[in-house]
C-alpha cells in the first residue's frame, strides 16, 4: 500500500496521471447491451378518424341555408373487389374505357393505388378549396377487404407532393358502409 | 532460523506478484480513453432515443401492424387490438372474432358492455383526479383483419362514447 500511495503522488505531480477507467467501462459494458435489447427500431405512428359524435349529426339543419347545403363536395371512395370508386352525391365518376365499372379497375390483379393518388390530386386541386368539406372524404370498402389495403388506400388520400412540397389532400376520414 | 527462512521467502514471493501485478497493469493498459468516449456517446445516443421516442405505445406480439406513410407519432391511451383470433382490451381478450364474423349487426354487444364499463370507470377517475376524460382509444389492427370486424368495432368504441379513434401503424419511413 505504501508503494502505491507513493506511486501515485509521483504521477500526480508529474502530470501523467489517468484515472481508472475500469469500473466505468464495465458499467459502459453492461448498459448499453440492456438498452439495446430494451430499444424499439420499429417507429410506430397512427392514424386519427374523424366520427361525427353520437347525436350530433345534423343538429344545426335548421341555421343551414340551402348555400350551405349545395356547398358540400361529400367525396365518397368506395373499394370493391373490382377496384375503387369515386363519386359524390350527385356524380360517379366513371372510367373511360369500361362503362359501368369502378372509376379505378385493379391492374395486374391488383390495387391501382398510383391512378387512385393521381385523380384524388386532381379531385383536391380542383374543388379542395372551393367546398366546406374539401379536406375529408368518407371511404366505404367492401366487407373482405383487408386493413392493409385501406391504409395504403388512406395513405394516398391524405397529401400529395409537387415538388418536393407536401400538399395535404383529404386528411379528414369517415368510414361507411357499402 | 527456519522462522526466518520462511518470513523471507514469503517477502520475496510478494515483492514478485507485486511487480508482476505492476507490470501487467501499466505497460499492458489498454488506451481506455478513447473506448469511453465512444462509449459515452453510445450511450447518450440511446439514451436520447428512449427519451424522444421512448417505449410509450408498444404493439401486441400476436399480430402484425400494417404499414402506413403517416407521420404522427402515437400517443398513449387505452389500447385496443383486433387480432386475428379476438378482440382484445388491454391485452385480455374480451370477444372472439367467429362471433363477430357470425354476427349481421354493426353493435358488438360483448365489447359494448366492457368499453361502457371502461368509461364509467375512467368518468369516476376524471372525477376524483380531474384527468379529463377524452373518450381516446387507440386501437391496433392486423394488416389481415378485413374492413367488417373493424367497422363493427370503431362503431361500437364510438357508441360506448369512445369517439377519438387512433388506429396504431408502422410508420414506413
Amino acid at each position: 500500500m505504501p508503494y502505491l500511495a507513493s506511486s501515485s503522488t509521483k504521477k500526480t505531480q508529474s502530470g501523467n496521471s489517468e484515472p481508472n477507467l475500469l469500473p466505468m467501462m464495465n458499467l459502459m459494458v453492461v448498459l448499453i447491451p440492456v438498452l439495446l435489447s430494451a430499444a424499439e427500431f420499429i417507429k410506430i405512428g397512427m392514424l386519427e378518424i374523424d366520427l361525427p359524435t353520437s347525436g350530433g349529426g345534423g343538429g344545426s339543419s335548421s341555421e343551414e341555408t340551402p348555400q350551405e347545403v349545395e356547398q358540400k363536395l361529400g367525396l365518397k371512395l368506395f373499394v370493391t373487389k373490382n377496384g375503387f370508386t369515386l363519386a359524390n352525391d350527385f356524380v360517379v365518376i366513371k372510367d373511360s374505357a369500361s362503362d359501368g365499372g369502378p372509376t379505378i379497375p385493379l391492374k395486374n390483379g391488383e390495387y391501382d393505388f398510383e391512378s387512385l393518388h393521381t385523380q384524388l390530386a386532381d379531385i383536391s386541386e380542383k374543388y379542395g378549396s372551393k367546398f366546406k368539406d374539401g379536406k375529408s372524404i368518407k371511404i366505404a370498402a367492401d366487407s373482405s377487404i383487408a386493413f392493409q389495403t385501406l391504409v395504403t388506400t388512406m395513405d394516398n388520400a391524405r397529401s400529395t407532393k409537387v415538388n418536393g412540397k407536401t400538399i395535404v389532400m383529404f386528411p379528414q376520414v369517415n368510414f361507411g358502409r357499402l | 532460523m527456519a522462522a526466518k527462512t520462511a518470513s523471507a521467502s514469503l517477502e520475496r514471493g510478494a515483492t514478485k506478484r507485486r511487480n508482476f501485478s505492476k507490470n501487467k497493469s501499466e505497460p499492458g493498459l489498454p488506451p481506455l480513453t478513447s473506448m469511453m468516449d465512444a462509449m459515452t456517446i453510445i450511450l447518450l445516443f440511446l439514451l436520447k432515443s428512449f427519451s424522444t421516442e421512448g417505449s410509450i405505445v408498444s404493439a401486441s406480439k400476436d399480430l402484425q401492424l400494417a404499414i402506413s406513410d403517416t407521420d404522427i407519432k402515437a400517443e398513449r391511451s387505452m389500447s385496443l387490438s383486433i387480432s386475428r383470433n379476438a378482440i382484445l382490451i388491454d391485452d385480455k381478450p374480451v370477444v372472439l372474432m367467429s362471433e363477430v364474423h357470425s354476427s349481421d349487426q354493426l353493435m358488438i354487444d360483448k365489447l359494448y358492455t366492457f368499453l361502457e364499463k371502461q368509461a364509467e370507470l375512467q368518468k369516476k377517475v376524471e372525477q376524483s383526479t380531474g384527468r379529463p376524460f377524452k373518450g381516446e382509444v387507440t386501437i391496433q389492427v392486423d394488416k389481415d383483419v378485413n374492413y367488417d370486424s373493424l367497422l363493427k368495432v370503431l362503431f361500437t368504441s364510438a357508441q360506448a362514447e369512445y369517439s377519438r379513434q387512433r388506429l396504431l401503424v408502422i410508420r414506413n419511413e
